[in-house]
């Protein structure tokens, strides 16, 4: 005897109801988004589609703002000086946090606490502070310069003179930012397993060995965020010298970086919809250098 | 400027800017102002009802005399709003005039932005008020710089006559005699550098007001507008013999090449590295507030001039005050503006509180000439500065965006300025950004 099995009783159609819990915890972040960043983002995208002129007013010209800063060879050479910094600069302060945070993980450092927040020290003070203060020691009359040579009978160059001011900034912006990126780099070597440091000893491997082979490869996500910072950082170079520039105004011109040039556009030469334009654009070019930076660490990934 | 940004912050930074900033120029359709109307009787009702005004000004020299308005006219109240100085100021008016919200109702002026605030319709012209009847009040080459084309626009305040300022111990111990003429001003520096080593003066590479001073003093009239239409010119031979001046000096490193107003330059000044100061007549009340260990050390007296025989002076710097375009009372702060620039206690003040007036019954007056400033070692210093100001000459022109030329100066001069090469050079390319701006800007420049 047999029994058929019992049907399974028809599965009612569950209803899927629309969750909109979500959407509250989100809202706050799309409402600032859009008002912070969205907004003036096509704001400023429409207005560089215009000219102003303090005779005649606005005017439209589509892209012809475009067309000019691309051949302005202001804005050129602003863009050229600091794909410089970011070439000469940036592996400098990234190789130096690295060297601090690999230091103080090795843990064979006295008053590791005193160093770490030490070296994490200048991170805090404000740029515009930072500059100040390296301005004042960059005198070459009174400032430490000064004192330096009158001390050691040597004859230093001044870091406010044309041909050593962007080593000048370069050197602020490394002292500001090698505490942050030891940072990043040190947060991410406390998180490798304690395991791969045990099989290192007993495979016999050295300080040096566990930090080639271990702790540099564990670290590459955090070097690519560290280096990513630093390229924005560097593209977007504004404080330094635009505070530096009343010490120096003859090695620091209004259109020294992008930034300073866009600055001077939108404040002092009447020209805001051409400074959108500079804004935009060094926006865009910002975006695939970090893009292309990116694809090239996932190459060197995957080999 | 390296905090952990997110990639969109780079454009959205400059966004911020640019939500702040947008053009000029209201749609005023009040002419240049040229007629003047008597409506002295709307300004005494407004007097009368009283109200609230606000002005703008980065001085603090101004305090007391607003406070003596207020206590005559106890209806109406102002508010003293430090805005930013000089170029930060006319931005945020330019903000403010165009976004149409929080516009002042008055507003300090430097006499070199004043044609570039008149041209965009920033300020009301007095001649719509009548008070263009109080010219004789204040000294001829103020009035003319708070004028551009056909109206004023504000009243004079303050001048700037060239003096020097000079260290009186350096010149003593080496022999010099104070200079009256830029031949001997160079005599001297040989002196001073050979005896202490000081440099006679500096010049900033980044100042375009003190060369500009300069070479208005040598005969030089680069700037020279009508309206839309002007020219920029720095090839004269007042220019040259200005420009070659100082190339000289520079180079022969009897002159200083140094930005002015930092740490650095006012400890040159007050340490003796510097033997004089060639500025404004204002800046007397500066060097004794900054240097007060230096009490005594300086002295003022005529700045050196081309021609001994025909002396002509320039002026550097200098300010009026303006009502502005929009604002809500015009008719009050007119009222202001009159009582605050001619009635006595208000210009007791202002003189009381280190400014130099453009008054011309303050500049008159017996007591203020026999003034002595414990300072400058009981020097009756005002005599010199009185008589510095009766000396400028004429003619001088800013550009209606000056503003903008000077902010550019340090690019093209400074760089020839700091290396000791041909200034004349560098205002020249300077002249070249000008002329290439202006007809980007919709002026017909040649």
């Amino acid at each position: 005897m047999s029994t058929a099995p019992p049907a399974d009783p028809p599965r009612r159609p569950r209803r899927r109801r629309r969750d909109w819990t979500g959407l509250v915890f989100v809202t706050p972040f799309l409402v600032v988004f859009t008002v912070g960043i969205v907004a003036p983002l096509v704001y400023a995208s429409g207005l560089s589609l215009f000219r102003d002129q303090l005779i005649g007013g606005r005017s439209f010209v589509g892209l012809g703002n475009y067309a000019d800063a691309l051949t302005d060879a202001r804005f050129l050479e602003g863009l050229s000086r600091v794909a410089l910094f970011l070439g000469v600069q940036v592996p400098i302060m990234i190789g130096l946090a690295l060297l601090a945070a690999l230091v103080l993980d090795s843990g064979r450092v006295r008053a590791m606490r005193f160093m770490r927040i030490g070296i994490f020290m200048p991170y805090a003070v404000p740029s515009v502070v930072a500059a100040l203060m390296w301005g004042f020691m960059y005198g070459d009359r009174f400032g430490l310069v000064a004192q330096l040579n009158e001390a050691t009978g040597l004859a230093l160059p001044s870091p406010l003179s044309s041909t050593w001011v962007l080593a000048a900034i370069g050197n602020v912006v490394t002292w500001e930012f090698v505490g942050y990126n030891m940072l990043i780099l040190y947060a991410a070597l406390r998180a490798v397993p304690e395991e791969l440091y045990e099989a290192a000893a007993i495979d016999g491997a050295g300080e040096a060995r566990v930090a080639l082979s271990i702790k540099i490869p564990a670290l590459r996500p955090a070097l690519w965020v560290a280096t990513l910072f630093s390229i924005i950082g560097s593209f977007q170079l504004f404080n330094e010298p635009n505070v530096l520039q009343s010490l120096a105004p003859a090695a620091i011109s209004t259109y020294y970086t992008p930034n300073m040039y866009a600055y001077q556009l939108a404040f002092n030469a009447n020209q805001v919809t051409y400074s959108a334009a500079v804004a935009v654009l060094l926006g865009a070019i910002t975006v695939v250098v970090a893009y292309v930076a990116q694809r090239l660490t996932e190459r060197g990934n995957r080999r | 400027m390296r905090t952990p940004p997110k990639v969109l912050t780079v454009p959205a930074a400059a966004c911020c800017a640019v939500l702040l900033a947008t053009a000029c120029g209201g749609g005023g359709t009040q002419d240049g102002g040229s007629g003047s109307t008597d409506r002295s009787a709307d300004i005494e009702a407004a007097l009368e009802e009283g109200g609230e005004l606000t002005l703008w000004t980065w001085s603090t020299k101004f305090d007391d005399a607003v406070a003596a308005f207020e206590e005559e006219h106890p209806q109406v109240s102002v508010d003293l709003v430090n805005a930013g100085q000089s170029a930060d100021q006319y931005t945020a008016l330019q903000n403010a005039i165009s976004a149409g919200e929080n516009v002042p109702d008055l507003a300090m002026v430097e006499y070199f932005a004043l044609p570039q605030l008149a041209l965009s319709e920033q300020l009301e012209p007095v001649g719509d008020w009548g008070l263009d009847a109080l010219e004789p009040e204040f000294t001829a080459s103020s009035w003319e710089q708070m004028s551009y084309a056909e109206g004023t626009y504000g009243l004079p305040n303050n001048t700037g006559p060239l003096v020097m300022i000079y260290n009186e111990r350096l010149f003593e111990d080496a022999g010099a005699e104070v200079p009256t003429t830029w031949e001997e001003f160079a005599e001297a520096a040989e002196l001073i550098q050979e005896d202490s080593g000081a440099h006679i003066a500096s010049i900033d590479p980044g100042d375009a007001g003190g060369l500009d001073s300069f070479i208005w003093q040598g005969g030089g009239r680069p700037f020279q507008f009508e309206g839309e239409t002007g020219t920029v010119d720095f090839t004269d031979e007042g220019t040259r013999r200005v420009t070659s001046y100082w190339s000289d000096l520079v180079e022969r490193d009897l002159a200083a090449s140094q930005p002015g107003w930092t740490d650095e330059w006012w400890r040159a000044l007050g340490e003796g590295s510097l033997a004089t100061w060639i500025t404004g007549a204002w800046a007397l009340g500066n060097i004794s507030n900054t240097l007060t260990d230096n009490a005594g050390d300086f002295r003022v007296a005529p700045a050196p001039v081309w021609d001994g025989a025909a002396p002509e002076n320039a002026e550097n710097g200098g300010s009026g005050f303006s009502v502005v375009r929009g604002s809500e009372n015009t008719a009050l702060a007119m009222g202001f503006l009159e009582w605050f620039s001619t009635n006595e206690a208000s210009l007791d003040a202002q003189v009381a509180a280190g400014s130099f007036p453009a008054q011309t019954s303050v500049l008159e007056d017996p007591d203020y000439l026999a003034a002595e400033y414990d300072y400058f070692g009981g020097q009756q210093a005002n005599e010199v500065l009185v008589a510095a100001s009766d000396g400028v000459a004429d003619g001088w022109q800013y550009l209606p965006y000056q503003v903008y030329a000077n902010s550019v100066f340090g690019d093209s001069v400074g760089p020839e300025i700091e290396e000791a090469g041909s200034i004349q050079d560098g205002v020249e390319a300077w002249g070249d950004e000008l002329r290439s701006y202006g007809e980007s800007q919709g002026f017909q420049v040649d």
